[in-house]
């Protein structure tokens, strides 16, 4: 018998704390506990075993760190470990014959790896998949029922343990997530967000574990089930955990445990345990207290009785608050995608990220809900380009991403290292197409918009969109995937060739809309050849919002489609009280500062740090057609100038420095403006650094006053990041024939990596090489090897300034 | 809620206190951080004592009653005839660190306030946590200022013993990069050890465990930019007095 034969239909339990109860064997602060699987097998054997006296049928092995890193230097394999536990489980079922044996189960217990993935902290997603897949792997042999991935603080973590436990295994899946009591992970994703990316992996159950004792639990269950249908679990701690003369100790007792764990049943819960500080004794009373229950079904409990069902909801996630469709209308800000943008290509082409992460954070700032991300440029690699976007923005923002491409090794590749739970962009009619895309969308748990054409074209009816749409969801449901995690497209052309357009798209919109279908539509396209497409387009918003389109990709910062969105969210009754049309256009500034800039020269702009002002003065200055080199020699250096000797003789502060960082940058910004429309960028294309913070260190923020810096003095940047191989910056001076690199390095942990880039440095260029960050100093700095030594940033721009003669 | 002590962003941001320009910068950083603060803290009790590694050399190891060895001079000067003390580490949480990598991309002056601002508030909260457990401590018990791995001779690398014996990740998703970088990085670790003596504090004898020329401590105080060393800073009225560069412009009197 599998444990699926009884999920869902009788309630399950999960035994309690195996940690708390090793410490109180003798296990010390800092001792792996797994290794007591070999060394001390009779006392875990007797801890499960009192579990599975006490009505416990699911024993967690002991193995919740025993993943490579953890184990490192214990001695003993990862394989080592698992065997032993599984064994110890085994008896400790064994040695109790009065529990059915058909209803004993041994889960493969995955805990976190205890580091902090990338681009967060240092730990590659592919190489938490391969720790987890090694356990995974171990517990397979081992004979394992079930794969319980708990403790899950981060949903990107839990996403590679997921991933690693169904490609390595055809075991059933189990996850639990620790929140804190507002419902939140570590990584700030709520209770929805990761229940539903866990939804969307396919587990079989999902649920509540360690960190809130089982009355919080109980409060927060019900917005689990509010986004699925999947079995609850809640392993909940002896309430909450309080620090008593540094010790952990928890504040319930087995009776009031026992009572919240009733309330848990009642919201749902249907595979009930402990964490952290229960004993077999809470155990007990949870089994005994809920015997010959049934589990609670979806319409019996208070908050859902009128709900929605969990598995109806359509949302996509980053690792926030999920964006659900078919409340108020969904904006999907499509600015970040090469057609028709000049200074979007050469971003991509430079890899320049940070550009398409501040094109993003201008579409959140304005109102999108969701980004779409399209990389696909000839000549350029799109999935590794595409793979870099995604990392590169969800590194910024928890909000989630549309993977735009029709690229099958960039849509596999960005959807398998997405954070979240993705929307992909797109699938259409043509077999080969949902051939390919559905079971990357079933593996990755993506909602997929579903394009309106096939083989045969786009249809120019409302009846021939609306059979390709029903074709597709069918084929869908054949893969696994449900309808509600299809929003289809009815695909908008141009009313400038056929005037029947705008109603076809209006017809297929109202026609899914009964169905419970959700749409989304690029708006813009129907207003293709036409003059004045702001007109055409924000009516045509309105339009198709009143026939009740789901979500639109299109310009946040089109001022007038995001006033038909608003004007419609509050006509439409979305925007509630008229909130948050009143907040946008009531209290906004009713007239623009832009007249009174002239008072200020750019030169005063830029030394009075105005960043506004220096961006105009500058536009006035082009205007009064001085070319960009005049502007950049005759009033943004000198100004600098005079900032840096002001920071030098301490009459001006960092403070300052830095405004006027931004003020002289907001002045070069207009001038590359100016400068792509002219296709004169090679004219003040300055000498070439490359900039690195080394390898191991990820404080960056004196490499970006740096990088600021020179780029105000003209110089073309090449900006490698933080944590950088010495293997990296060699191959950027060589490929850029770059006569200066900056390296920079915060920690004393970190100068020996500063070290070993200088030397391949050394060996592959005769570059100079100028080293800065907290742990250097000029007599460091030359026994390393560098050739010179900036404490702070003005003298990075005195150095680079001296090397190319300026 | 974390009190936001601006005059100390102020300082971290190497502003002058009359700067109204970076008092309004640092309001807006504040403004944009307070709601993405997730603050943590654990700590542990040991009881500890003090050895030589060689007979009569300086006592240069910290042992702890789980088997835990640091190895420090500086430390076990500063533990010195403490019996007992707590390893404490404090995070504001990952969307801190995403929030500043935000502001580092539209502008400098922005990034530059919101280090400042969250070197201020990691301190504050960590000084708040000691206070409530220094009310906690029996009568005639006493809780010395934090003492950080990086401090005098105690190497960053005994961050990796420190860690698991805190149990840093599991308790508040605080963890270690190969490079002995914390993750999140608004984040502190450190030893306070608990003494029967009131406070004398022991900064001076502290300070002269190690030749200053050899004390790693002095350089990095004397080298670094105040917004980058919120990790380095440890706890007491005045953290200045524990620094030797005594010209410092901002320096507090």
């Amino acid at each position: 018998m599998s444990v699926l034969d009884y999920l869902g239909k009788e309630i399950l339990y999960f035994d309690g704390a195996m940690g708390t109860r090793l410490q109180a064997a003798g296990l010390k602060p800092g001792e792996l506990p797994e290794v007591w699987n070999i060394t001390r097998g009779d006392v875990v054997a007797d801890i499960h075993a009192s579990y599975v006296r006490a009505g416990a049928n699911i024993l967690k092995s002991n193995t919740f760190g025993a993943n490579a890193l953890k184990m490192q230097g214990s001695g003993y394999s990862v394989e080592n470990v698992v065997l032993a536990a599984f064994e110890n489980a085994r008896r400790a079922f064994a040695s109790v014959p009065e529990m059915p044996e058909e209803k004993k189960f041994a889960a493969l217990d995955l805990g976190p790896t205890g580091k902090l993935l990338a681009p967060y902290g240092d730990l590659q997603f592919e190489e938490a998949v391969s720790l987890y897949a090694e356990i995974v792997r171990a517990g397979v042999k081992a004979g394992a029922d079930m794969v319980l991935i708990e403790t899950m603080s981060d949903t990107y973590e839990a996403r590679s343990a997921i991933l690693a436990a169904k490609e390595n295994s055809s075991l059933p899946v189990f996850v639990t997530f620790t929140f804190d009591k507002d419902g939140k992970l570590l990584n700030g994703a709520d209770v929805e967000t990761a229940v539903l990316m866990a939804d969307g992996l396919g587990v079989d159950a999902v649920g509540f574990n360690c960190g809130l004792g089982p009355d919080l639990v109980a409060k927060l269950l019900p917005r689990a089930r509010r986004v699925t249908a999947l079995p609850i679990i809640a392993n909940p701690n002896a309430g909450l955990p309080v620090e008593k003369d540094g010790k952990t100790v928890f504040s319930s007792g087995p009776e009031e445990f026992a009572d919240y764990m009733l309330d848990v049943y009642r919201e749902g819960g249907t595979v009930l345990g402990g964490c952290c500080g229960t004993d077999p004794g809470y155990i007990r009373l949870v089994a005994e207290r809920t015997k010959g229950m049934k589990p609670v079904s979806w319409n019996e409990t208070a908050v859902t009785k009128n709900a929605e069902k969990g598995d109806s909801v359509t949302a996509v996630t980053g690792y926030g608050a999920p964006v659900y469709f078919g409340k108020e209308p969904v904006l999907i800000g499509e600015r970040i995608n090469p057609t028709g943008k000049p200074a979007l290509k050469e971003a991509l082409r430079n890899g320049d990220m940070d550009y398409i992460c501040r094109l993003g954070l201008e579409q959140l700032d304005n109102g999108a809900h969701v980004l779409d991300v399209n990389t696909g440029l000839p000549g350029l690699n799109e999935a590794e380009t595409l793979c870099k976007a995604v990392t590169s923005l969800q590194a910024i923002t928890p909000a989630p991403l549309e993977i735009d491409t029709s690229n099958y090794e960039a849509m596999e590749r960005a959807l398998r290292l997405y954070n979240g739970k993705p929307l992909l962009n797109s699938v259409n009619g043509k077999p080969e197409s949902m051939e390919k895309v559905f079971p990357l969308a079933k593996k990755y748990g993506a909602a997929v918009v579903g394009l309106c054409l096939d083989e045969s074209g786009i249809p120019d009816t409302a009846e021939g969109r609306l059979a390709i749409a029903d074709k597709i969801i069918q084929t869908a449901a054949e893969y696994g995937i449900k309808a509600k995690d299809i929003i289809i497209d009815p695909l908008a052309l141009t009313v400038s060739t056929d005037s029947r357009n705008s109603a076809i798209d209006l017809a297929v919109i109202k026609a899914l809309k009964t169905k419970g279908i959700h749409t989304v539509m690029g708006v813009s396209n129907i207003s293709f050849g036409l003059p004045n497409r702001d007109a055409v387009n924000s009516a045509f918003f309105a339009m198709s919002l009143a026939a009740g389109l789901s979500s639109a990709i299109m310009n946040p910062q089109s001022e007038r489609m995001m006033e038909a969105y608003h004007a419609y969210c509050a006509l439409s009754g979305a925007d509630k009280g008229c909130k948050e049309f009143v907040a946008r256009y009531a209290d906004a500034p009713k007239t623009k500062t832009a007249a009174v800039v002239s008072e200020y020269s750019l030169y005063d702009a830029i030394v009075k740090g105005l960043t506004d002002r220096s961006g105009s003065a500058a536009k006035k200055l082009l205007g009064e057609n001085k070319t960009p080199l005049e502007i950049i020699n005759g009033f943004i250096i000198p100004a600098l100038n005079t900032v840096g000797e002001g920071f030098g003789k301490k009459t001006l502060f960092l403070p300052q420095l830095l405004m006027a960082a931004d003020a002289a940058k907001a002045a070069f910004d207009e001038l590359k403006k100016q400068m792509q429309k002219g296709r004169q960028t090679d004219e003040v294309q300055g000498d070439t650094i490359v900039l690195a913070v080394v390898k191991g260190d990820i404080h960056d923020i004196g490499k970006n006053i740096v990088k600021v810096l020179w780029e105000n003095y003209g110089y073309h940047v090449v900006d490698l990041g933080k944590d950088v191989s010495p293997e990296t910056v060699v191959e950027a001076v060589e490929k850029h024939q770059a006569r200066l690199v900056g390296l920079t390095a915060l920690m004393t942990t970190t100068v020996a990596a500063m070290e070993d880039t200088i030397n391949a440095l050394r060996r592959k260029t005769d570059t100079n090489i100028l080293v800065g960050g907290a742990v250097m100093t000029q007599e460091y700095a030359g026994s390393i090897g560098a050739d010179g030594y900036a404490p702070d940033a003005v003298a990075a721009v005195n150095y680079a300034n001296r090397i190319f003669k300026k | 809620m974390i009190s936001f002590n601006k005059k100390e962003a102020l300082r971290y941001f190497c502003a002058q206190s009359d700067d109204k320009s970076a008092d309004t910068l640092l309001d807006a950083a504040y403004q944009k951080l307070k709601s993405e603060l997730q603050p943590r803290f654990t700590m542990k009790r040991f009881e500890c004592r003090i050895e030589s590694e060689e007979e009569g050399t300086v006592p240069s190891l910290v042992l702890l009653d789980n088997g835990t060895v640091f190895h420090s001079k500086d430390l076990a000067r500063y533990v010195g005839k403490a019996r007992e003390l707590f390893l404490f580490g404090a995070t504001l949480g990952s969307g801190v660190d995403i929030a500043l990598r935000r502001m580092a991309l539209t502008s400098v002056a922005e990034a530059g306030a919101g280090q400042a601002v969250a070197a201020a508030l990691i301190e504050t909260y960590c000084d708040d946590c000691c206070e409530e457990l220094r009310k906690r401590l029996p009568e005639g018990k006493h809780l010395k200022w934090r003492f950080s791995p990086g401090y005098g001779d105690w190497s960053l690398e005994e961050q990796k013993i420190l860690f698991p014996v805190l149990g840093c990740a599991h308790a508040i998703g605080l963890t270690l990069t190969e490079s002995c970088m914390m993750a999140p990085v608004k984040s502190v670790t450190a030893v306070m050890a608990v003494t029967e003596d009131p406070e004398s504090n022991g900064i001076e004898e502290t300070l002269e465990a190690t030749d200053r020329e050899e004390s790693a401590w002095v350089e990095f105080n004397c080298n670094q930019r105040a917004m980058e060393r919120q990790n380095l800073f440890s706890n007491s009225k005045n953290k200045c007095l524990r620094c030797s560069k005594t010209d410092c412009e901002f320096r507090k009197k």
